[in-house]
């Protein structure tokens, strides 16, 4: 089938407005006789807080709210999962983030003279780091329920003691990753305004889901939700790090006490001390294979820092689990973890969503066992790779488009690939310091929430006046294109031009709820609200023509953007013809689009497991300086199988920005918390990849349409963040000889390793 | 944050207001770093003087020999100029890995030399150079050199009186070969983690002289007297290269701190020297 927008390369909707400045983020907004908030946070990582004095700072000329504990009229929580974070602290403080008190004041150096004369006394108590502190017998509880976050074990498949038993190669390895920032542009941050006539909140911010920080604003303020309005988007960067609570609550707060405009946007020191991480993990890996390289048993284990507070740190662990296998058939499987609660930095969602951390060490383990086979890694994936139809590793059956096969035939047939060898003896004739080596590596990222959490979307479609299209979603648009990509999936449905189409978004007013931002959910879900929202829409359409043209409905056809006649297609009507005839009459053309993801047939409960994933490999050339240690990745290609691509240009983006945030996890970035300190406050002490450190990047897609989604499609909004990590370790591997089993993979743990042989 | 700002066009002028004694002032000239320590609440100046205007300090000049760089003179400059890159190439070298290219337009040569981090780019290769502080004040011109000018972590012996007008140093002559080599977390906007700049004088094959310095791996920029003296005589055959280096990264002294570890900066030390100087050997 041919389309006029799906499949093609369509200019961002959003692009020459966010290219000319004239898109207001929420951070942009300065309504008149704004005061400025600042929070205070806690001084010590975990402290009783045994006396909080306010008096001065509220005495402060210029300051127009002090506000404690005593001020939240509602829950002193918040958490998308279990709301144990506190909005401000009462008695307790569990880690440097944790926020105590609010301050708005006319501006902002009022403000932070303001933080300086509150004065709280704390009583320090023993800071736990890592979850192996946090588990010991006679750790000290962080949460008087004990400091067991969550844990996790996926019923057993077959039996693992048994397979490896009898496997023939039986590989065992720990990895170790670390905490990741976020780093978006735009800090969280935001404006809060209290209507004394309506008695509504508004609240501005970055977010990746309006419906839900409305809710948890309502359970804090114990308001109605319809008292408050949340607009989300767009966001300057969100990464997963904004589908949490941040400025919300405090900015309600603050515009309702004073009566004024408030804004609070946090530094980027705050946003990398108090906002949530990649969680840091320990996974533990034992893999049994024949001699054939047929894949026997994986046994998994997974220990993860969660922080001091839940958010969403359970289903970050589940989804590790379920990725930890790959996309690969075992007949006896076993995955257990575990999260506790720490007073490091705190654990969260984070694009990948718990796949990063173990794909960095499987991958490497399939590596080996290539190696040790004599095998090519890409013909031992292929030889393991799951089908449409088959079970998988974890034990369910994948019915919907599985195109791991697709990848690694793609991968194989790449010249990268093929003429590795010649291409790294090129290479090294040209630089005398360095090896250089090319890696592979696959992975499944699951789509959707997974079984039991709330998982649809609403979208509204009107047709206005002249025939001009608004399509109405509570999703965000975060910087990853969405908007075209519905604008594309609604253009082509209702055969219209796009650019009659109008899409508001991310409002809890203006929209409808549409589900979170999340989870690679988007395009899925609300392509298929759209698609939903048009088949209603369409007989609508034909019942107002035919009253107008005089003609029964069954001879009417829609089509072309139009509705015609059977037997004349020279009488037709526009869509502005229809729209002005339902105006007239005193109807709108408005529907509301429903979709539900589709679950899978089994339920290991919290969400567990997926129904849906976008397949990937991806293979990295790397070039390794063997006196220094450092490594350079020179080419990485991408080759994602995401059902069908809606927009070229956007999946090629996702892609390379993926990229460019895997390299900086496996090679730079660090969040160094010692103690409860943090170490890494600035962008001059956590590394971010500049643009002369990324790659020369390819993306190929590969297309295998799942007949339950868009058009075919599902989603690739994570997926290629992930394999680049080990694909950019076995590549070292394959230029140097050494195992990592830790990141960063920085020069001085390269050449720890290359001492050690 | 609040302050008095005051801006000047000369020199004179300059010193008149730094005449008054002021603890909490604070000069401002490229403002890299100074702004970014103001912002990040780690110094707060009761009063900035700006001499970013003050013309006389931004030039590259050259007499009898002698190399003159006003304290203004930017690091981009520095690494685009044609007399330098002929007469001080290491300060060249080091001046072009600075931050990025939109710090290298901004900061000053006189403001790397003022700030007085180990890691400060320039100074290494100054070291080798055998540079001289030009300080001037009402009392007059003073004229320090470079290695007692630093004396700690971001302390120099300028006073709050006196300007840093200028640096000096003499050109590298037809015999000297140099070069300055640094490893940071990343290819740009990287603070040196260890860094190396050297000048050889070759002669008939022979090294005549030879000057070492190493950033980044202690208090200050320091030298390597052993590896220098040591080179003094010999021919750059692999193996007086293999020893130099090890020698050079037993005399580097560094800690270990968030950005590497003293093992690996100590043997990046000698092995940025072994590179340097194998490449001079092959160009000669």
């Amino acid at each position: 089938m041919k389309y006029k927008y799906v499949e093609k390369r369509i200019p961002r909707i959003d692009a020459r407005d966010k290219v000319t400045g004239k898109t207001l983020y929420s951070t942009d907004r300065y309504p008149e006789g704004m005061l400025r908030a600042r929070v205070l946070r806690s001084a010590l990582p975990h402290a009783k807080i045994i006396k909080l004095d306010v008096s001065k700072a509220r005495e402060l000329a210029g300051v127009e709210a002090v506000l404690t504990h005593e001020d939240v009229p509602g829950h002193n929580g918040f958490g998308i999962v279990t709301p144990n974070w506190p909005v401000l602290c009462v008695d307790r403080v569990k880690y440097r983030g944790d926020a105590i008190a609010l301050v708005a004041a006319v501006d902002e150096e009022t403000a932070e003279e303001a933080l300086s004369l509150i004065e709280v006394e704390y009583e320090p108590l023993p800071i736990i780091d890592s979850p192996e502190e946090s588990l010991s017998p006679d750790a000290p509880l962080i949460h008087e329920d004990g400091n067991i976050l969550h844990t996790m074990d996926i019923p057993p498949k077959g039996d693992v003691e048994k397979g490896l038993a009898e496997s023939e190669i039986v590989l065992e390895q720990t990895y170790k990753t670390q905490f990741m920032e976020h780093a978006y542009i735009e800090t969280e941050g935001g404006v809060g305004v209290y209507n004394e006539d309506d008695g509504v909140v508004t609240i501005w911010c970055g977010s990746q889901y309006a419906f839900r920080d409305q809710l948890q604003i309502a359970r804090s303020l114990d308001w109605e939700p319809e008292k408050i309005r949340v607009i989300g988007s767009p966001t300057g960067g969100a990464f997963g790090g904004k589908d949490e609570i941040s400025v919300q609550i405090h900015l309600a707060m603050l515009a309702i006490y004073t009566k004024k405009p408030v804004r609070l946007h946090w530094s980027r020191e705050e946003s990398i001390v108090a906002g949530p991480k990649r969680h840091a993990m320990t996974a533990s890996f034992r893999i049994g294979a024949g001699h054939d390289g047929v894949f026997r048993a994986i046994d998994v284990k997974v220990v993860a820092n969660g922080g001091a507070y839940d958010t969403i740190s359970g289903p970050v662990l589940n989804l590790a689990l379920e990725s930890s296998p790959g996309p690969y058939k075992y007949a006896d499987s076993r995955f257990k973890g575990i999260t506790a609660y720490t007073n490091n930095a705190m654990g969260g969602e984070f694009r990948g969503f718990g796949a990063p951390q173990v794909v960095f060490g499987v991958e490497q383990e399939l590596d080996k066992l290539a190696r040790k086979l004599q095998m090519d890694p890409i013909e031992l994936r292929l030889l393991n790779a799951v089908e449409e139809g088959d079970i998988s590793a974890i034990g369910h059956r994948l019915n919907t488009s599985a195109g791991i096969k697709e990848t690694l035939v793609a991968a194989a047939a790449t010249s990268l690939w093929k003429d590795r060898d010649e291409i790294k003896h090129k290479l090294s004739g040209e630089n005398r310091y360095r090896e250089y080596g090319i890696g592979v590596a696959s992975e499944w990222h699951a789509v959707g929430m997974g079984v039991g959490i709330p998982d649809f979307s609403n979208i509204i479609i009107e047709i206005g006046e002249g025939g001009a299209i608004t399509l109405r979603t509570g999703a965000i648009e975060m910087g990853q294109g969405n908007l075209t990509a519905y604008a594309q999936m609604l253009a082509e449905v209702l055969e219209c031009d796009i650019s009659a189409i109008d899409v508001i978004h991310g409002d809890t007013t203006a929209c409808p709820d549409s589900g979170s931002v999340t989870a690679s959910r988007s395009i899925l879900v609300n392509g298929n609200a759209i698609i939903d929202g048009v088949s209603i829409l369409k007989p609508i359409l034909i019942k107002i023509a035919s009253e107008k043209l005089g003609i029964p409905e069954d001879e009417l056809e829609y089509g072309d953007g139009r509705v015609f006649s059977r037997n004349d297609s020279g009488i037709a009507l526009t869509l502005a013809d229809i729209a002005d005839q339902a105006i007239s009459s005193s109807r709108s053309l408005k529907v509301t689009g429903h979709a539900v993801i589709a679950i899978s047939d089994k339920d290991f409960g919290d969400g567990l497991p997926h129904n849906y994933y976008t397949y990937i490999t991806q293979i990295a050339l790397v070039g390794v300086d063997t006196g220094t240690g450092e490594v350079e990745v020179i080419k990485v290609i991408s080759i994602p199988e995401m059902g069908r691509a809606i927009n070229i240009d956007g999946v090629e983006g996702q892609c390379e920005g993926s990229v460019v945030m895997g390299q900086g996890y496996t090679l730079y970035e660090n969040i160094i918390v010692e103690k409860g300190e943090f170490k890494t406050t600035s962008f001059s002490t956590y590394i971010l990849p500049t643009a002369l450190d990324v790659p020369e990047h390819e993306t190929i897609i590969v297309e295998k349409p799942e007949k339950t989604g868009p058009f075919g499609a599902k989603g690739v909004g994570e997926a290629p963040t992930v394999p680049i990590i080990p694909a950019i370790a076995n590549a070292i591997y394959d230029a140097v000889g050494i195992r990592l089993e830790k990141l960063p993979i920085t020069p001085e743990y390269v050449m720890e390793k290359l001492r050690e042989g | 944050m609040k302050f008095n700002y005051q801006r000047v066009n000369t020199v004179s002028e300059a010193l008149e207001a730094l005449s008054g004694n002021n603890e909490t002032r604070k000069i401002l000239a490229g403002g890299t770093d100074l702004l970014v320590m103001i912002q990040e609440h780690l110094i707060s100046p009761g009063e900035l003087l700006d001499i970013s205007g003050i013309e006389e300090l931004k030039e590259i000049g050259e007499d009898d020999g002698m190399i003159r760089l006003g304290a203004l003179v930017t690091h981009g400059r520095i690494a685009d100029s044609p007399l330098l890159r002929e007469k001080a190439l290491p300060l060249v070298e080091s001046c072009g890995e600075v931050g990025s290219p939109q710090i290298r337009n901004l900061g000053t040569i006189g403001g790397n030399l003022v700030m007085a981090s180990p890691s400060g780019d320039s100074i290494p290769a100054l070291y080798v150079l055998g540079a001289e502080v030009i300080l001037a004040s009402n009392e007059g011109e003073r004229s320090i050199p470079i290695e007692e000018f630093l004396i700690g972590v971001k302390k120099s012996a300028i006073r709050s009186d006196e300007l840093l007008v200028a640096v000096i140093f003499p050109g590298m002559g037809a015999d000297d070969r140099g070069f300055f080599r640094k490893l940071g977390q990343r290819k740009a906007l990287a603070i040196s983690k260890v860094s190396t700049a050297a000048i050889v004088s070759l002669r008939d094959g022979v090294i005549a002289s030879a000057r070492i310095a190493l950033g980044a791996v202690a208090t200050t920029v320091i030298r390597t007297p052993r590896t220098e003296s040591f080179l003094v005589g010999q021919p750059l055959t692999p193996e007086v290269i293999s020893e130099a280096a090890r020698l050079c990264s037993e005399e580097s002294r560094a800690i270990t701190d968030i950005r590497s570890n003293a093992a690996y900066r100590d043997e990046m030390a000698g092995l940025l020297l072994s590179r340097g100087l194998a490449e001079i050997a092959e160009e000669n």
